[in-house]
């Protein structure tokens, strides 16, 4: 089907539907976050009922035409880069905050409610919703629920799974299915797990409801300088090892310091090699014997200074340089490509380490910014795209770093997703046997495939092609390499 | 210098898990039904399932515990008290609290049923915890799904689907699961009233931050527990007012609402209810009641017969497990049914694990 006649039909199958069919007016669908990776798709659609959305899907399914569901398109995978062939579904017009329940602390909201808003409808209440991602003023529930998203307080509070009673979601067949409920304890098998994280492969989601939280008393940051990269990790893990689950831990290196510093001027050290910043909610009382505990794990751990702030004014203010760093580290090449592995936290030092000896090797310099208490690295390589082989070369160090992490026992996404992106990284965390059952689940939702096609699962033969990736009985893929 | 990471294990050079994968093959292949089985200590609760035996309960010990880490990876045929033993030598728990049951009870049982005790609502459920399983497919294949990060986004979360599979999806061989220190202090407030008055008040009590992790009401006590630091729950207690129970009474009261607070009497249905906090007390023959999480979950002991309990249910968008005399759930919506066979097919497509012991499980 040429464009103008799917427009038409769909115009005519879903009366009331906004459709997009221009490819000027396309444009602004083409990529994600993820900009390197662009597609425009034969149509583009924004429904404003959860009717519109069954409507389309039922004539997609008909019609046997791919269906890319889209959120506020803020993913760093290329997860919602549209489909030549097929109809990109934008939820973003479906963004009512449908209850906000402070006596059973929930909310009630349609996919395209910005997370952000979430927190500020629920403040009124003395309630917030936890997971907190550095890109919430943007990003929609709907594409939280598809990428389980994390943020800053993830590490007390949990990821988005862990704050989900129940999600809606329409179904290939354009079907109603309800996964989850109001209360905590559903029978049967736990599909709505299942369904977080799933990238749109399994359903296009149109209600969630979320989990609130009482807000806590008061909130403070520290803010701990280290001399060297591997002491910063090494004092991430001393923290959770002296049994302390601050409501936050990020760690920055000396690039990612200077870049924001030269950005927003957060007062950060600028001659630290890291920077730790440590967040801790409570009571004023509370958090006055916790700081004490934090501060001497921090100094045992050889923290140079620790500053703390003393107002909401200068725990904004330090968490500024934080909230800036990607458009900040941004300014430094004209090009960066975001990674997004986990590692074990004890290997933090280790592996950062190792990864400052790749980046020099490679002759790509390596930002990192991360949400350090969990484990879960941001390394943002440098590069210039316009010169011969800038892709290819950021992107090999890319793949270089991920392998490190599976070969840590860590995985090469923990909250940005596969989407196209990582494709290749996927064969190197799992072998056949794992990948045949996710492709056998995806099938069980969706048995033509058309949802989201061609991500986040590889096919075999792309990973057998790959052959040697795969990290096999913790070797790495190169262990001829001498390692740090 | 570094150690580098530590080699990852290879499960299938183990004889034990060869001879398991071994019989789920030939099994498949005849078409006989096998029920993987940790230490069967909850048999007397099934029905007897057209099916064979899979024991896993000689599947067990500790692979691996990382205190600095706060991660444990065992084996499934583990018993849960063993582990619970080994992680209070490090100062370490379970964040789901779950029922302890029978001595030889194993951690692959616990998983598989996906029940968490008081402190779920504050602290985490069985599969909030759950980061990593390695099982034997209905194949007979080994697959090893998450790992012992805390964040993976990478595939789908077969891992999380495991709890409270009742062994339909896979055999699982071992877990890893997040662990939490243990409190520093420990305190449990208790107030006399009755259960509408409990209900009432425990809202309040929630709306709260801090180290509330129990909230229940049992034998006419409304019990709020607050767990943490010195100054925190020191702090928190006085607020909730009430008395404070001495640590023996009180480790007691909340052991008894994590196995079942309550059995049955002559005649009697027992339920386990998972309702909305604020749904109301039913009035129901010769009903006796225990609460937990915060009224979200409900216990229920009545005459009354169990249409007047599902209907009750239904009304307010809650659940049900009859769980004496017999287990018996309350049904599941048709569409969502269809969709859980479909993925237990694609976890077991020849349907070797298909026992059925847990949709219905009706008598
Ligand atoms: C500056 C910046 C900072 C970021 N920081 C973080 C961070 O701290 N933590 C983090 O987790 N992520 C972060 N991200 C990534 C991104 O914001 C998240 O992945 C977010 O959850 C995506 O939401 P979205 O609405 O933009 O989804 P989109 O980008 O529109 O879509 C993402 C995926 O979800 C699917 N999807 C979207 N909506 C639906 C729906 N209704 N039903 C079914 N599938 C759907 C899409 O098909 C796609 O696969 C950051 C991104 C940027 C640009
Ligand atoms: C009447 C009764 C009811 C109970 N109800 C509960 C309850 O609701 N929740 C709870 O937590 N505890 C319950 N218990 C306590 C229970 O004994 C323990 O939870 C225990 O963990 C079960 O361990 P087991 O090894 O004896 O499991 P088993 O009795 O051997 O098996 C229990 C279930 O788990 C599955 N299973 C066991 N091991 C594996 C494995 N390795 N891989 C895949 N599947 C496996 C089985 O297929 C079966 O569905 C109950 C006990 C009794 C006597």
């Amino acid at each position: 089907m040429d464009r103008h006649t799917l427009a038409q039909a769909l115009a005519r199958a879903v009366p009331g539907l906004e459709v997009v069919a221009t490819p000027e007016a396309l444009r602004p669908f083409e990529s994600d976050g993820l900009t390197a990776l662009r597609q425009l798709p034969l149509v583009a659609v924004l429904p404003d009922r959860v009717e519109q959305v069954q409507a389309v899907l039922r004539f997609c399914f008909e019609a046997k035409i791919p269906v890319v569901a889209r959120g506020a398109g803020t993913g760093l995978s290329g997860g919602a880069l549209p489909c030549e062939a097929g109809v990109l579904l934008v939820l973003a017009k479906l963004n009512r905050i449908l209850e906000i329940n402070p006596m059973r602390q929930c909310a009630r909201l349609q996919p395209g409610v910005r997370n952000l808003a979430i927190s500020e409808a629920a403040a009124p209440h003395d309630l917030f919703y936890a997971p907190d991602p550095s890109s919430q003023i943007a990003c929609s529930i709907g594409g939280n629920v598809a990428e389980n998203a994390g943020g800053v307080h993830c590490l007390k509070y949990g990821l988005t799974v862990h704050n989900l009673l129940a999600v809606t979601i329409v179904t290939v067949e354009g079907d109603l299915l309800t996964l989850g409920g109001p209360t905590l304890e559903a029978p049967g098998l736990d599909l709505l797990a299942l369904f977080t994280g799933s990238e749109g492969l399994l359903g296009v989601v149109v209600e969630v409801t979320v989990r609130l939280r009482p807000i806590p008393a008061q909130q403070e940051v520290l803010l701990a300088a280290f001399d060297s990269i591997r002491a910063s990790g090494d004092a991430v893990a001393a923290v959770i090892a002296a049994g302390i689950i601050p409501a936050g831990m990020e760690l920055m290196d000396k690039l990612a310091v200077q870049a924001a510093e030269d950005f927003v001027h957060a007062g950060y050290p600028r001659d630290a090699a890291a920077v730790l910043l440590c967040e801790l909610d409570g009571a004023p009382a509370v958090l006055a014997e916790t700081r004490e505990r934090v501060m001497a794990v921090l100094r045992a751990a050889g923290a140079s200074s620790i500053t703390v702030s003393d107002s909401d004014e200068a725990r904004l203010r330090l968490w500024s340089g934080r909230k800036n760093a990607f458009p900040a580290v941004g300014r430094l090449a004209p090009d960066y490509y975001c990674m997004d592995g986990t590692i074990p936290r004890r290997y933090l030092g280790e592996v950062l380490d190792a990864i400052a000896a790749r980046s020099e090797a490679a002759g790509l310099p390596v930002a990192n910014v991360f949400h350090a208490g969990d484990g879960n690295l941001h390394p943002l390589i440098l590069y210039d795209a316009n010169t011969p082989d800038g892709v290819a070369r950021a992107e090999a160090l890319g793949n270089e770093i991920l392998a490190l992490c599976v070969a840590y026992g860590g995985s090469v996404t923990g909250e940005h997703g596969v989407g196209v992106e990582k494709l290749d990284a996927m064969c190197s965390q799992f072998a056949p046997p794992e990948l045949a059952r996710f492709k056998a689940l995806k099938a069980a939702f969706d048995p033509e495939g058309l949802l989201n096609p061609g991500k986040a699962v590889p096919t075999l033969a792309r990973c057998a092609e790959l052959g040697g990736m795969h990290v096999h009985h913790g070797q790495l893929p190169h262990p001829e390499l001498p390692r740090l | 210098m570094s150690a580098g990471p530590a080699p990852r294990r290879d499960l299938s050079l183990d004889p034990f898990v060869q001879d398991a994968a071994e019989r789920i093959r030939q099994a498949a292949a005849a078409g006989v039904v096998l029920i993987p089985r940790g230490n069967s200590t909850r048999d007397a609760a099934l029905r007897a399932h057209a099916g064979e035996a899979l024991a896993l309960g000689a599947y067990a010990g500790i692979v691996q515990h990382t205190p600095t880490e706060l991660v444990v990876t065992a084996r499934a045929g583990t018993p849960l008290r063993t582990l619970v033993a080994a992680l209070a030598a490090e100062g370490q728990r379970l964040p789901f609290e779950p029922p302890l049951g029978d001595p030889r009870a194993t951690l692959g049982g616990a998983v598989a049923l996906g029940t968490s005790g008081p402190a779920r609502p504050y602290r985490a459920a069985l599969r909030d915890a759950l980061l990593g399983v390695t099982l034997l497919d209905g194949t007979g294949t080994l697959c090893r799904f998450g790992g012992e990060v805390m964040k993976n986004v990478a595939g789908f979360d077969v891992s999380r689907l495991m709890a409270g599979s009742y062994g339909q999806l896979g055999a699982m061989l071992e877990i890893s699961l997040r662990l939490e220190p243990c409190p520093e202090v420990t305190q449990t407030q208790a107030l006399a009233c009755d259960l509408d008055d409990a209900l009432a008040r425990m809202p309040a009590l929630a709306a709260r931050p801090g180290a509330l992790t129990g909230l229940a009401w049992l034998d006419g006590q409304l019990l709020a527990r607050f767990e943490g630091g010195a100054v925190e729950v020191a702090l928190d207690a006085a607020a909730a007012g009430g008395e404070t129970l001495p640590p023996p009474v009180a480790d007691n009261l909340w052991s008894t609402l994590r196995e079942g607070p309550l059995a049955p009497l002559a005649g009697e249905h027992l339920w386990r209810l998972a309702l909305p906090v604020d749904a109301p007390v039913w009035a129901l023959p010769s009903a006796r009641w225990a609460v937990d999480w915060g009224g979200g979950r409900r216990w229920l002991s009545t005459t009354a017969p169990d249409a007047a309990v599902e209907q009750a249910l239904s009304a307010v968008g809650g659940h049900g497990l009859r769980v004496a005399p017999s287990v018996r759930r309350s049904p599941q919506p048709g569409a969502l049914r269809a969709l859980e066979a479909r993925v237990a097919g694609a976890m077991d497509p020849s349907g070797v694990f298909a026992h059925g012991a847990a949709p219905g499980e009706a008598d």
